[in-house]
């Protein structure tokens, strides 16, 4: 895949005779001068990473440059500290219920704010059923570094779309922002194979945590090691480990594939 | 109330209280806020005299976010019927982002307007017994392209002028 993505960028870059280092390792500090977008598109997109200073754009974390048509910068970088960005998902615990917000700890520096209205059908009188130590699914609203993260679980049709408590058991477990990316892009397979012969659900946030459930807790723990190990592996030998681990599961024992409760790890 | 300054000399209060003074008052009170307000501007003035030198910044705009960057799906997926809701959720936005990379890839309307303008406009005021002629024709090529494939010659598409 990244493979693939170099030489994307490569033809791009002579196609246009352009010289941003694209696909090469930046370190925080470093400045880069020679951005510059395809015609017809005014601005360069500074992705995550990337700063204005002045008239500079300086790098501030270390990673790789990346490139996307027609005109998007960004640095991939590998970590674990989630630092909020609006319109992320992002898996969180209620950890106080405050009047009329819930603090939501979503891994960040300070837990999140999400109000009780901000739930789908949520009036006044209706208020949501949130309970302290419930895993919730929701989007994050508002990220500045002056303010207090906030959160909402609906979209704008007032919608739930898939946000709002996950209850009836399952496992969270954290993983590095990288390996979270990885899984949440178009190209990787992983979800897709393991969905070829396993049933099972997850919920993955942009803040590293993953919920998993599957039919069994051997499912839900055979998922959940699947992802982790996952991290460095290429399409290819994803694609191999799912073939195995399907084939190690068709050897476990019906007994130990019962539905059972699991209670919620976080 | 009526202080205006040593120099001028005042009205007491009690004059100032008759009721025949009271646009002498109002005229007083205006004065002083006026002197006021003048005092509050000036104390605002005091700004820091900057060059303005940031026109390159709108040469770039800032998404410090992934999902836009690396074009990231929505975290929650089920597989094989494990949550029924959240797979029809999957299709929906399978079918979004199929939506939005045909618009992408398909001819824009503008082109579209720009190029049936100029196939349709050349036949659009001709009358209906051109059509006819035209369509005569047509036929009558037809059967030539027939005639041709038995004599062995071979017909092939013609690519549209491309302007």
């Amino acid at each position: 895949m990244a493979d693939e993505m170099e030489l994307d960028d490569e033809i791009e870059n002579e196609a246009i005779e352009q010289a941003p280092e694209v696909n090469t390792l930046f370190m925080p500090g470093q400045t880069i001068d020679n951005l510059k977008a395809l015609e017809g598109t005014l601005k360069v997109v500074l992705g995550p990473g990337l700063q204005i200073q002045g008239s500079k754009v300086v790098v501030t974390k270390v990673g790789i440059l990346r490139f996307k048509e027609p005109n998007v910068y960004w640095l991939d970088s590998h970590q674990r500290r989630y630092v909020p960005v609006q319109g992320d998902h992002v898996l969180g615990v209620c950890s106080m219920k405050a009047g009329d917000v819930f603090r939501v700890d979503i891994g960040s520096n300070e837990p999140a704010g999400l109000s009780y209205l901000a739930f789908e059908g949520a009036t006044k009188r209706n208020r949501p059923d949130v309970r302290v130590g419930d895993l919730l699914y929701a989007k994050v609203q508002t990220a500045n570094k002056n303010m207090e993260t906030e959160l909402v679980c609906v979209n704008n049709q007032e919608k739930s779309a898939g946000m709002g408590v996950i209850r009836n058991g399952g496992f969270v477990f954290t993983s590095p922002l990288h390996l979270v990316r990885k899984l949440l892009n178009p190209e990787c397979v992983l979800l897709k194979t393991l969905g070829k012969t396993l049933k099972f659900e997850v919920a993955i946030g942009m803040n590293g945590r993953v919920w998993v459930k599957g039919r069994s807790s051997v499912d839900t723990i055979a998922v959940a090691n699947a992802i982790m190990s996952a991290e460095h592996m290429t399409n290819n030998q994803i694609k191999v480990m799912c073939q195995r681990l399907s084939h190690v599961l068709s050897t476990v024992p019906k007994e130990d594939l019962e539905p059972e409760e699991v209670e919620n790890i976080t | 109330m009526a202080v205006q300054g040593a120099k001028k000399p005042q009205l007491s209060k009690n004059v100032l209280g008759l009721k025949f003074m009271q646009r002498t008052v109002i005229r007083l009170e205006k004065e002083q806020n006026a002197d006021e307000n003048q005092r509050a501007i000036d104390d605002e003035h005091w700004v820091i005299a900057r060059p303005v030198e940031k026109q390159e910044e709108n040469l770039f705009e800032v998404n410090p976010s992934y999902v836009f960057c690396e074009e990231l799906k929505f975290g929650r997926m089920s597989f094989l019927g494990c949550n029924p809701e959240i797979e029809k959720l999957m299709i929906v936005n399978e079918l979004d982002h199929a939506e939005k990379r045909e618009n992408e890839a398909a001819v824009d309307d503008e082109e579209m307007a720009y190029r049936f303008k100029n196939i349709v406009g050349s036949q659009k005021l001709k009358k209906k017994r051109d059509h006819m002629e035209i369509l005569m024709d047509s036929v009558h090529e037809h059967s030539s392209r027939k005639k041709n494939k038995k004599n062995g010659f071979k017909t092939t598409f013609l690519k549209p002028a491309d302007d």
